[in-house]
């Protein structure tokens, strides 16, 4: 099926297992295999997230989120190079929503991945939405998020609905991209122009004609916003 | 804390909560306005649980059915803590579910719901399988007899030759239907799980035929395998029908 989408439209490869920030050794075969789906699908590009999701071998199915210090800068450093150089290729590092702080964080995720993806060479998958949900679950300021991180490296944007639960905002994929995170996406294609943008929604999934309203509308987002620059 | 032993209380806070003490939370994570760190890591720990559950669930609607709701969350949250998973790919979860219940038959209250269970992870295995080129029975024809029973077939890569202690194909069926569970039969019983196309199928076998099966997909020659009809009387016919139907069902991809 992969293989019949791909001769009649380009391919992006998105991952959700390849738990980067771990302290256990780098899945051999998990790479091996990615590399021959590479070598297969000739993805535009493959991207994973900026977390870990297992620990001592077990797997828990999730991205959590790494303590934001110098000790996981130099490994998750490391770690990307190991990746790119397994790969062969430039990857992207997503952002993700998180929802706990590590008391001994001494840099910000936006500090964090921006150095990542310098010391390592590799590109960022910016999650508007993830911004949007981390910075209410954390106080911070989602435009400061955006502009520390440097504007070459930014290769997708990534929009997405969530759930509100009270003290919290959870990243589900379930629901259309709110106001908030519209409103964001301009402020990210002011900063990040012509990047390709994907509409995320695997939960709930609605009717398809309600799924490209979604993506027409961040098409006519970016044509404003490029219309603008350009006058 | 290093980075190692972060990640270690994080994962067993989720794993294994009751073993993390909350004065552990509160030097690892910070609370945020409205939340205590006990509070933030619980988010993460009901994830960890449903996520798991929604898996299983998927993998294995009919168990669901059998057991109930409430038991089906029950076992599921007994197998995420004793069986961690050790694959990054969610979708393989289940796969030692059907182990675990026979290991552990009072989380069922059914004898044959382990059986079940394998049918159903069967059924979820082949659908990811690659496919192959079935090919035709006419292929029998260009071998002559000596050929013929030493040759081996190359089988669809999505077949599966189940055995099982209970019939559970009647009870799958039912249950599929959403009509009444029949009652357990303790019965030896053989099931072929495939996939066709898109859609997953299974099917009783006889029980030399599952032998003669087993043995193909084992690497036996076409001649060894058809022994297994060897007690029947018409043995010979028997096996040339059981072939002919392999290549009619289109599991049979190459004869070598």
């Amino acid at each position: 099926m992969l293989d019949k989408v791909r001769r009649d439209v380009p391919v992006v490869l998105h991952g959700v297992a390849m738990s980067i920030g771990t302290t256990d050794p780098l899945s051999d075969t998990y790479l091996k295999s990615l590399r021959a789906l590479i070598d297969r699908v000739e993805p535009a590009w493959v991207s994973d997230h900026l977390c870990f999701g297992s620990h001592r071998g077990q797997y828990v199915h999730d991205l959590l989120p790494l303590p934001y210090t110098e000790e996981s800068l130099s490994h998750v450093v490391n770690r990307v190079t190991q990746v790119q150089d397994v790969l062969r290729r430039r990857i992207l590092l997503e952002n993700p929503s998180s929802y706990v702080a590590f008391a001994g964080s001494t840099l910000t995720e936006w500090d964090f991945l921006a150095e990542v993806a310098q010391r390592a060479d590799c590109g960022v998958l910016l999650d508007v939405n993830n911004v949007f949900v981390s910075a209410h679950n954390h106080g911070f300021d989602a435009l400061k998020y955006l502009d520390g991180i440097p504007p070459g490296r930014v290769g997708q944007f990534h929009l997405a609905g969530h759930s509100d639960h009270g003290g919290y905002l959870l990243d589900t994929h379930d629901h259309p991209v709110p106001e908030g995170v519209w409103a964001l996406y301009r402020e990210a294609l002011k900063r990040f122009p012509d990047t390709s943008t994907l509409v995320e929604w695997d939960d709930k999934v609605p009717p398809l004609e309600v799924l490209v309203a979604e993506t027409r509308r961040a098409a006519a987002i970016e044509s404003q916003i490029r219309r603008g620059a350009a006058a | 804390m290093t980075l190692d032993d972060t990640q270690q209380l994080f994962v067993t806070a989720l794993a294994d909560p009751g073993t993390v003490a909350a004065a552990q939370l509160e030097a690892c994570f910070l609370p945020s306005a409205s939340m205590t760190p006990a509070e933030r890591v619980e988010v993460y720990a009901s994830m960890f649980l449903w996520r798991q559950v929604d898996a299983l669930r998927e993998d294995f609607p009919n168990l669901a059915k059998l057991v109930g709701e409430q038991a089906f969350v029950a076992l599921c949250a007994a197998y995420v803590k004793e069986v961690p998973s050790t694959e990054p790919d969610l979708g393989l979860r289940g796969r030692q579910l059907s182990q675990f219940l026979r290991a552990h038959p009072e989380l069922s209250h059914r004898p044959d719901a382990a059986g079940l269970a394998q049918l159903e992870w069967a059924r979820a295995e082949v659908f990811y399988e690659a496919d192959a080129a079935p090919v035709e029975a006419a292929a029998l024809a260009t071998l002559g007899g000596d050929e013929l029973v030493s040759s081996r077939l190359t089988m669809l890569p999505s077949l599966r030759c189940l055995s099982l202690e209970f019939d559970v194909a009647p009870l799958w069926r039912a249950l599929e239907a959403d009509t009444q569970a029949p009652k357990a039969v303790r019965k030896a019983a053989a099931v072929a799980v495939w996939r066709p196309e898109f859609d997953v199928a299974h099917g009783d076998l006889e029980p030399d035929e599952a032998a003669a099966l087993a043995a193909v997909l084992a690497g036996a020659t076409i001649g060894e395998a058809l022994e297994a009809f060897a007690s029947r009387e018409d043995a010979g016919e028997s096996a040339l029908r059981a072939l002919r139907s392999w290549f009619a069902e289109g599991w049979v991809t190459g004869l070598r």
